[in-house]
């Protein structure tokens, strides 16, 4: 018993031990909503190297599976350590808020990546624009009927991700802005709770078992795409029978493309924002103001421009098909290679 | 373990002589408090490994962390006491939440309506107590185990929210709800300051009032009960009912804290809340625990969830590790049990 | 019915059962039983492992309900839907596996169902003191010495749980006792002990009581009166005073059947 107790206490003191040494320039939290898909975990990664490069150190905290109350918790750890900024990928934009300005008022910048805060002002916002993303993908999705009828229509099955997610909502509202000019488009929108890829397969098969003459598959995330290829595959489609567009342009994203099942993924550029906020790090942290203008970031070329709730880096994101899927600036080549 | 605890009896059974009365009684209420124990051992532990622990602000997040699932074990551990389960505390905290942020929301989804935040608690402590004496009704009246009228109830009332609000969170929600979460008492966050006094207030109730007895016996002993003409039934509509309201309590205080619900809101609150519970020493044949306890417990849960963070450790870590510490509070207890004898 | 000139009867008998049946399933438990209890009677419930004694009183006791038979309760008719009814009607009932709490506290466990409290309106508080301090006092009475009241009764012994369930029953009287195998697992002393409280109850009190148990020498100690049961049936009825112990043990297993005299 006290042995086991000793081992414990040992475990507890020894991962306490990595703690022990500081970066130079002091440390900064990132705040990650989840850590399900190669997005996040991907973000995680670069942001923690990319921080660490220009000198400080990196804690990652992870607000388990989107619970907006666990992250708030956090927020208010974070803020008792006095750390040199919180970068913060928000479970619930509106949830937060007022940690968000507790932080401020405690002169902690607080850098807001991929998932903007509109309520409050923060010192960056670094985001793909996701809405953005479901303007290319509602673009790219109308190119590709036009192609198959000569004119854009057709059914189409929107799977979204979970509703608690603004990343998917912000691209639903992207698409449907798009789709509105194409009133031949006919649009069934199912979600995948908790982004769960079976439950998006189980959709996908019941709507194609219901509803053969789909079109077109929109989904919103890789790895739901992913699932829904093997569903397509053992209900005895050819590749490209039935169309596929996904977003976020994961590793397996992009390996979908390649053998032919789908056909475009709108790529969000993880890496490329990660690095955004490391390039402007010093000055955040040193409570400067970026100058708005055009930046390279990484090879894509971005913009910061100041919104109501601060500057913001905004990166675009690309559609990556077939044509150019082995572009080693897509983010789904640069990691697990 | 065993050849451990078995020493160590020997070693209090030479020692009885020499213990005596006061001294017992001391040994009895540290044994009887053992959570309360381990949890100032952890603090100290945390305290001096890691940097930037021991300090007020940390201190401060832990107890405000604990208050959620705090409240929600309080239900869980009355039902427990009186050998009932109540599994469906969490999603009845989800729907109570998710009621809150429809009827006082001002964002997407919200219902317009608007209301008094204040009048939202009272719906949501009421909707609490109706689901409460549904599942009494059916454990009582029909005499389904509460395990799987409750695990239904699990699966049905948060779906039973999102229906409401198409499956969406909603945000924003009047200034009276979210002050709630945001004021201070001399710098103790208010739902600190309330999470003591619900405890207080409960335990007071179970220890000194005739109902309270009641569960305790209840759940001790269903045949002596009877003979002795307690209404068994009774007690357990007034169980289910409280946790019920515990649950709609803790949902709108988690919708203040939020600011709003998402549809994932408390998810994984039940296996919390039992966590606290059992940590606090509540034995789930029913009869024993205290709320004190339950109270360590639940503080002890947010203390490693602190920790956790604070060390940037993934935070499936932070389940490993309360697991862990679920283990040692039952094999302590165990250990307890075998010694208390000897300190009559 | 057995005629009954030795006593003169001025009052009603306290309990009049009459032509009990009970079965459970095939098995027939009682048949036909009938027998009054009086002021001043400590009957002894007499008869073998399995005869149906046990049954009869958790039929008194409300526990369960005879199939065709009736009860008079001082000439009233009554019928118990519970043992908190029958209690309430003033029937005080030890039985032979008596449950108890075994987490609660000795106090809680002599208290229980009739705690002592502060008639609040609405929220009833215990009176913790006054409830631990009658408990010492009967189990004081009884002369069983236990380490606190306060102590749950898990780590009492079985005797010293049957003393806290006699005490209990000592302590709250009522109209008419009935006792399911007292004695089973009390020490020499404490048996001793308990039959001169049952004794004292039933000559000094006046309070009638049915007392089962297998050792026909308690028995003939402090009974008044007698009934055996032999597989559901009575097969003898008398007074004490009457028999001999050979006579009665006889009785029991079979070797006389009284009624076939008559
Ligand atoms: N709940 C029950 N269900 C079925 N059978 C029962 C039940 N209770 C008693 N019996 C049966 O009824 C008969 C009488 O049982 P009872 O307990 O009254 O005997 P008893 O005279 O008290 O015996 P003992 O001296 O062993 O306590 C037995 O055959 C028993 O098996
Ligand atoms: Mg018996």
């Amino acid at each position: 018993m006290k042995g086991k107790l000793l081992v414990m206490l040992a475990l507890v003191i020894g991962l306490a031990g990595l703690l022990g040494y500081a970066g130079d320039k002091g440390t900064v939290y990132y705040l990650a909503p989840n850590q399900f898909d190669e997005m996040q975990t991907t973000a995680a990664a670069w942001i923690q190297k990319l921080v660490e490069e220009v000198g400080y150190k990196c804690v990652v905290m992870v607000a388990g599976s989107e619970d907006v109350s666990l992250q708030i918790n956090q927020m208010e750890d974070a803020i008792t350590q006095h750390p040199a900024a919180i970068i913060l990928a928000a479970a619930n934009a509106d949830a937060i808020v007022s940690s968000v300005e507790e932080a401020r008022a405690a002169g902690i910048p607080v850098i807001v990546y991929d998932r903007v805060i509109s309520g409050t002002y923060v010192d960056f916002t670094s985001v793909a624009g996701c809405k953005k993303m479901g303007i290319a993908a509602g673009h790219k999705i109308a190119s590709l009927l036009k192609e198959k009828y000569g004119e854009v229509r057709g059914n189409i099955l929107d799977i979204m991700g979970d509703p608690g997610d603004m990343y998917t909502v912000l691209i639903e509202e992207g698409f449907q802005e798009v789709m509105a000019n194409y009133p031949e488009v006919k649009i069934n929108t199912k979600i995948a709770y908790g982004w769960e890829a079976t439950t998006g397969a189980n959709l996908a098969d019941d709507w194609l078992t219901v509803h053969p003459d789909t079109d077109l598959i929109f989904a919103h995330a890789d790895h739901l795409a992913a699932a829904i290829a093997s569903v397509l595959e053992l209900k005895g489609y050819e590749k490209g029978e039935i169309l596929l567009v996904s977003t976020a342009g994961m590793p397996m994203g992009l390996d979908l493309i390649r053998e032919g099942w789908c056909q475009a993924t709108v790529q969000q550029p993880v890496i490329a924002q990660a690095r955004g906020v490391a390039m402007f790090l010093d000055k955040i942290v040193q409570h400067q103001c970026p100058k708005p203008g055009t930046y390279d970031v990484g090879g894509l070329e971005a913009t910061l421009v100041y919104q109501d709730y601060g500057p913001e880096l905004q990166i675009p994101g690309d559609v990556i098909t077939i044509d150019n899927v082995d572009d080693p600036r897509w983010w789904g080549n640069q990691v697990g290679k | 373990m065993t050849e451990n605890s078995g020493k160590s009896v020997a070693v209090l059974r030479e020692g009885k002589l020499s213990i005596k009365g006061n001294r017992k009684a001391v040994l009895r209420w540290i044994l009887d408090h053992m959570v309360w124990f381990i949890l100032f051992f952890v603090l100290v532990v945390l305290s001096c490994s890691i940097r930037g622990f021991a300090q007020w602000g940390i201190f401060r997040n832990i107890l405000y962390h604990a208050v959620f699932v705090g409240v929600l074990a309080i239900g869980e551990a009355i039902c427990i006491i009186s050998k009932e389960m109540d599994l469906s505390v969490e999603s009845v905290a989800g729907l109570a939440a998710i009621m809150t942020a429809w009827l006082t929301g001002t964002g997407l989804d919200a219902s317009g309506i608007l209301l008094n935040g204040y009048l939202a608690l009272l719906v949501v402590l009421a909707m609490g107590a109706i689901i409460g004496a549904f599942n009494a009704i059916l454990v009582v009246n029909y005499k389904i185990s509460s395990f799987i009228v409750t695990l239904a109830g699990y699966l049905m009332f948060r779906a039973l929210a999102l229906v409401v609000t198409n499956g969406h969170g909603v945000t924003r929600l009047r200034p009276e709800v979210v002050m709630v979460a945001r004021t201070k008492l001399f710098s103790i966050p208010l739902m600190v300051v309330l999470l003591l006094f619900i405890y207080i207030a409960f335990y007071i109730f179970v220890t000194q009032t005739r109902f309270g007895q009641h569960i305790y016996l209840v759940g001790d002993s269903r045949e002596a009960s009877y003979n002795a003409g307690i209404r068994i039934g009774r007690v357990l509509f007034g169980v289910f009912m409280l946790s019920g309201m515990l649950a709609g309590l803790t949902g709108w205080l988690l919708a203040a804290r939020t600011n709003g619900a998402a549809p994932n809101i408390g998810m994984g609150m039940l296996f919390e809340a039992m966590a606290a519970v059992v940590i606090g020493g509540v034995s789930l044949q029913g009869g024993v625990g205290n709320l004190a306890g339950v109270l360590a417990g639940a503080i002890l849960l947010s203390t490693i969830a602190t920790a956790v963070s604070l060390l940037g450790m993934p935070p499936f870590y932070m389940n490993v590790i309360r697991g862990g510490f679920i283990i040692i509070a039952v094999l302590l207890d165990a250990l307890v049990q075998r010694i208390r004898p000897y300190l009559m | 019915m057995v005629e009954r000139k030795d006593v003169t009867v001025l009052e009603p008998p306290v309990l009049r059962i009459e032509h009990i049946w009970k079965s459970f399933g095939k098995v027939q438990a009682l048949k036909d039983v009938s027998f009054e209890v009086y002021k001043g009677d400590v009957l002894a419930l007499l008869g073998d492992n399995g005869a149906g004694k046990s049954t009869l009183i958790k039929i008194i006791s409300g526990n369960y309900r005879a199939d065709k038979g009736k009860i008079y309760l001082n000439n009233q008719p009554v019928s118990f839907g519970s043992p908190a009814e029958a209690r309430h009607a003033g029937i005080e009932t030890v039985y032979q596996q008596s449950p108890v709490c075994l987490n609660a506290s000795v106090t809680a466990n002599f208290f229980i169902g009739r705690e002592l409290c502060n008639g609040l309106p609405g929220i009833k508080f215990l009176k913790k003191r006054a409830m631990r301090q009658e408990t010492e006092k009967a189990m004081a009475d009884i002369g069983v010495h236990i380490p606190s009241v306060k102590e749950k009764v898990g780590l009492l012994s079985g005797g010293e749980r049957q003393a806290l369930i006699l005490g209990r029953f000592f302590h709250w009287g009522g109209k008419i006792a009935l006792l399911d195998e007292p004695f089973a697992a009390l020490g020499v002393g404490e048996a001793r002990k308990s039959l001169k409280l049952i004794q004292h109850m039933g000559q000094q009190m006046r309070l009638p009581i049915i007392l089962i148990t297998h050792n026909v020498e308690y028995a003939f100690e402090i009974a008044t009166r007698f009934v055996v049961l032999r597989h559901g049936e009575m097969v003898g009825e008398g007074k004490i005073a009457d028999v001999k112990v050979d006579d009665v043990v006889a009785m029991i297993t079979g070797a006389i059947h009284v009624r076939d005299t008559n």
